[in-house]
C-alpha cells in the first residue's frame, strides 16, 4: 500500500515537473510549502515583486507539508528543482553535504543584501563553506512555564538549572505525586542537556570533523546522570510514565491539557500549539535561561525556521536572487509577507514590522525570540544533532533506563558507541 | 527452493478445490448437455486476460517492480538525492553489528508466536460455537466478523490507544473495583499484549473460513460417533479437528504471513516503546527508508524479512505432512 502511494507521487511529481520545464523558459520558478495564509501572503509578495519588475513573470509552486519533501526530492533528483525554493534546515545533510547541492549565495551578495542577516545565522546555512540557504526567521528551544500550576506551587521561575531540581520536590509536595514542574521527551532532554554542557564545558555535542561525539566517557555519563537526576526529584515525569499514554504529540495528552506538566523546554515557534490547547484560564509565560556562571555560551539550539535556497541547475540565478532580496528586504515584499514566516530574520524587515505594530511584543514565540537574540550563542549546532536516529537513540537509551533495563553507565557507554555509528553513516 | 516446496503443497490443496469446481461443471453439463462451452472459455482467453490487463499492469507496475528494485537497492547506498553506489554486501553486514535489527527481529517472533495460537483458537472457538443451530445466529455471525472489517484502520488504533492510556477506558473502568491504574503502553510486557490484543480481535475472517469447513464436516460422522456413545469433546477432537487440517493450515500461513508485516498498530498505539519492546521489524524497515533516508539499508532489511518469512512457511509446510490431512489420504505420515 505504501510502496503503491509513493510510487504514484513520484509518478505525479515528475510528470508535474516535466509540464512546468517545457512551459515557458522565461519563467521563474518558485516553490514552498505552508498553510493558506502563507500561500496567499508569498502569492501577494510576488504580485508586488512582477509589477516592479514587469518584464519577469514567475511560477509558483506550493503545496502543503504533507508530501512537499518527496516532491521536491524527485525534483532535485531528476534536476527538474525550482529557482528559488523554500528548504528546510534540517534536509542540508540529504542534498548538500560538501555544499554543492544549491547554489552559493554569497556570490549574488551584490544583489541580495546579506548584510541584513545576523552572522550566526548565516553559518547555520552554510554547508562546508558554501552559503546554501538563507535563513527567513529563526528560532531556539527556551522555558515556557503554566504560569497558573507555577503560582499554585508558589515557585518563582528558575533562574538556575539547579533551581529545577529543587523545583521537583515541592511540586510533588504542594500539588501531588502527578504534578511535574516540566515534560521532556528525548529530544528536548538531549537539547536541554546538551545546552547544560555546552555551557559548563563549551563544547557542542558533535564533532563534525571527527564525525563523532565530541564528549568524553565522564562527560558523557553526566550527559545522562543530569536526566536520571532529573526524574528522581520529580522534575520531569519519566519516559515510563509518559509512554503510558500511548505514542501521541504531547500537547494531545490529557496531563499537558490538565497543566499537569507546568513546563516545556521547547521551540520557540513551536509554542502556540501548546498554549492553545492548556485548558482555560491556564496559560503559558516565558521562563528565564538559565546561565552558568562564566559561561561565554548559552548553548541553544538556534537554528533556521526555514531558509531560501536558490536551485542548483537555475539558469537566471540572478533573477532569483532579486526576487528573493525583494521579498526579504524591501518595504514591498516584507510587507505583503508579514509574520507568514514567522518574525523575520531580516533587520531592514524586523524593523518596520515591529513600527507598523505586525510585531506583537506580547506574542509568546515573540518574547521568546527577543530572549534568544540577547542570549550568547558564539557555537553552531550541527546539523547531524537532529539526526533522527541519533535522537530515536537517545530516547531509546533513556526509555530503557527509566525500565530498569540498563544502568546510567551502560546508557553512557551504548549512546557513544551506537551513536558513533550512526554519526559515521550518516556522514559517510 | 522454497517456491518449489510451496507449489508442491498447495497442490495438494488445489486438487480438493479443483474437485469443487469439476463437480459443478458436471453438473452444469449434465443439465445443458454441452461440452462447448468449456471450450469456449479457452477460446475467450485472450478477452479474459484484457479485462484483467488492469489488475496485471497494477501489480507489475506496483508490486513486481518495486519488489525487484528493491533487492537492487539493497545492495547500494541510496539515499534518494545521490545516485545509488553499488557497495556489494555492506548493508547485510551492517546488519550483523545492529543491535536494533536483532531487538526488532525478536519481537516481531514474539509477537508472531504470541498472536497466531490465540487468534487461530479464538477463531476456531467461537466458529465452533456460531455453528450450532441457535436463535439470532446470523446477527452474532455478523457482530463477530465486523472487528476484521475495521480491524487494520488507523482510526481503531487511536481508539486502542485511548482505551489502554493509562488516564484510558479500561483504567477507568478497573479503577470501579478500586484496582489501581496500570500502565498499559508504558510496560514493555503490557505493551506487547495491548498490541497483540488488537490483532487477535480482529478474528473475523478466519473464523468465517473456519465456520464454512464446520459446516462441510458431514453430519452421518458425528451420528457414527454418537452411536458409539462419543462425547462432544471427543467429537470435537477426533472428528472435527483431523477433517478441518487443511483448513487450519490454510489460515494459519495466511495470518503469519500477515502478522510478519503488521505496522499500523504498534505504529499508532505505541509509536514501537517503550525502549522498542513493541518495534517490529515493518516499523524498522519504513524507518529506515522513510525517516532516516537510508533506502539501501531499508531494502536489505525488507529482503531479511521476506527470506526470514519464506523459511519460516518453508518449515511450516514441511511440517504440514504430520498435521494436516487431506480428504482421500490415508492420514498423517
Amino acid at each position: 500500500m505504501k510502496i503503491k502511494t509513493i510510487a504514484m507521487l513520484v509518478g505525479l511529481a515528475s510528470a508535474g515537473s516535466m509540464v512546468s520545464t517545457h512551459a515557458n523558459a522565461e519563467d521563474l520558478r518558485m516553490s514552498w510549502w505552508g498553510g493558506n495564509s502563507r500561500h496567499a501572503a508569498t502569492n501577494a509578495a510576488v504580485k508586488e515583486f512582477e509589477k516592479v519588475n514587469p518584464n519577469i513573470s514567475v511560477k509558483t509552486e506550493y503545496t502543503g507539508w504533507g508530501g512537499h519533501l518527496e516532491r521536491l526530492t524527485t525534483q532535485i533528483a531528476g534536476n527538474t528543482e525550482p529557482d528559488l525554493m523554500q528548504t528546510n534546515w534540517n534536509w542540508m545533510p540529504i542534498f548538500s553535504r560538501r555544499g554543492d547541492g544549491f547554489k552559493d549565495l554569497r556570490d549574488y551578495s551584490d544583489i541580495l543584501d546579506l548584510s541584513q542577516f545576523d552572522e550566526a545565522a548565516l553559518a547555520a546555512g552554510t554547508n562546508n563553506g558554501k552559503l546554501n540557504g538563507i535563513p527567513i526567521s529563526m528560532a531556539a528551544r527556551i522555558f515556557y512555564f503554566n504560569k497558573d500550576i507555577w503560582d499554585k506551587a508558589g515557585l518563582p521561575y528558575p533562574v538556575t538549572w539547579d533551581d529545577f531540581m529543587k523545583a521537583g520536590p515541592v511540586f510533588k509536595q504542594k500539588l501531588g505525586e502527578k504534578f511535574y514542574p516540566l515534560v521532556l521527551e528525548g529530544r528536548d532532554v538531549i537539547a536541554m542537556n546538551r545546552s547544560y554542557m555546552v555551557q559548563k564545558y563549551g563544547i557542542p555535542m558533535i564533532d563534525e570533523e571527527k564525525k563523532k561525539i565530541a564528549y568524553s566517557d565522564e562527560q558523557m555519563l553526566e550527559f545522562f546522570k543530569l536526566y536520571e537526576d532529573m526524574v528522581k526529584n520529580h522534575v520531569a515525569p519519566s519516559s515510563k510514565y509518559i509512554a503510558g499514554f500511548g505514542a501521541a504529540n504531547l500537547y494531545e495528552h490529557k496531563p499537558w491539557i490538565n497543566g499537569e506538566w507546568a513546563g516545556l523546554y521547547m521551540w520557540n515557534s513551536a509554542i502556540n500549539k501548546y498554549n492553545d490547547n492548556l485548558k482555560p484560564p491556564m496559560s503559558l509565560e516565558l521562563g528565564f535561561y538559565p546561565q552558568m556562571k562564566g559561561a561565554t555560551d548559552a548553548g541553544l539550539f538556534y537554528k533556521p525556521a526555514q531558509m531560501f535556497s536558490i536551485g542548483k541547475n537555475s539558469d537566471q540565478p540572478e533573477v532569483a536572487a532579486k526576487l528573493l532580496n525583494f521579498i526579504l528586504n524591501e518595504p514591498a515584499g516584507y510587507k505583503a509577507m508579514g509574520l507568514a514566516r514567522g518574525v523575520p530574520l531580516s533587520l531592514a524587515a524586523r524593523r518596520a514590522l515591529m513600527l507598523d505594530g505586525t510585531i506583537k511584543e506580547s506574542d509568546l514565540s515573540v518574547a521568546g525570540l527577543a530572549q534568544i537574540n540577547d542570549l550568547p550563542k558564539q557555537l553552531q549546532t550541527s546539523a547531524y544533532f537532529e539526526n533522527p536516529q541519533f535522537v530515536s537513540l537517545f530516547q531509546e537509551l533513556i526509555e530503557k533506563m527509566d525500565q530498569g533495563q540498563i544502568t546510567v553507565e551502560e546508557a553512557a557507554e551504548d549512546f557513544i558507541k551506537q551513536g558513533n555509528r550512526i554519526l559515521r553513516r550518516a556522514m559517510r | 527452493m522454497p517456491i518449489i516446496f510451496l507449489k508442491k503443497h498447495f497442490k495438494k490443496m488445489i486438487k480438493v478445490i479443483e474437485k469443487m469446481k469439476y463437480l459443478h461443471y458436471y453438473r452444469k453439463c449434465n443439465l445443458n448437455n454441452n461440452k462447448i462451452e468449456l471450450i469456449d472459455m479457452y477460446e475467450n482467453r485472450r478477452l479474459g486476460l484484457a479485462y484483467i490487463s488492469p489488475y496485471i499492469i497494477g501489480l507489475l507496475v506496483f508490486t513486481a517492480f518495486p519488489f525487484l528494485s528493491s533487492l537492487i537497492i539493497s545492495f547500494t547506498d541510496y539515499d534518494l538525492i545521490n545516485p545509488p553506489e553499488y557497495i556489494g554486501l555492506d548493508n547485510y553486514r551492517y546488519m550483523l553489528d545492529d543491535d536494533t535489527f536483532y531487538k526488532s527481529m525478536g519481537v516481531t517472533f514474539a509477537y508472531v508466536f504470541l498472536t497466531i495460537p490465540l487468534k487461530l483458537a479464538f477463531a476456531l472457538f467461537i466458529a465452533f460455537v456460531l455453528n450450532f443451530k441457535l436463535r439470532g445466529i446470523k446477527f452474532f455471525r455478523t457482530a463477530y466478523y465486523i472487528p476484521s472489517i475495521l480491524g487494520s484502520s488507523v482510526a481503531i488504533a487511536v481508539l486502542w490507544r485511548a482505551i489502554f492510556s493509562l488516564d484510558g477506558l479500561l483504567n477507568s473502568f478497573i479503577g470501579v473495583f478500586g484496582v489501581e491504574p496500570i500502565s498499559w503502553l508504558g510496560e514493555p510486557v503490557f505493551a506487547m499484549f495491548s498490541v497483540t490484543l488488537l490483532r487477535v480481535w480482529q478474528f473475523g475472517s478466519a473464523m468465517v473460513i473456519f465456520l464454512a469447513a464446520l459446516q462441510s464436516v458431514p453430519q452421518s460422522q458425528y451420528e457414527a460417533a454418537m452411536i458409539d456413545g462419543a462425547s462432544k469433546w471427543q467429537m470435537f477432537t477426533k472428528i472435527t479437528v483431523p477433517l478441518i487440517t487443511p483448513v487450519i493450515f490454510f489460515n494459519f500461513i495466511m495470518q503469519t504471513t500477515q502478522a510478519f508485516q503488521e505496522f499500523t498498530a504498534p505504529y499508532v498505539i505505541t509509536g514501537g516503546g517503550p525502549a522498542k519492546s513493541t518495534y517490529l521489524f515493518s516499523l524498522y524497515i519504513y524507518e529506515t527508508a522513510f525517516k532516516y533516508f537510508d533506502l539501501g539499508y531499508g531494502s536489505a532489511l525488507a529482503w531479511v524479512l521476506f527470506v526470514a518469512v519464506a523459511i519460516f512457511t518453508a518449515i511450516s509446510f514441511k511440517s504440514s505432512k504430520y498435521w494436516v490431512f487431506y480428504s482421500g489420504d490415508k492420514g498423517g505420515k
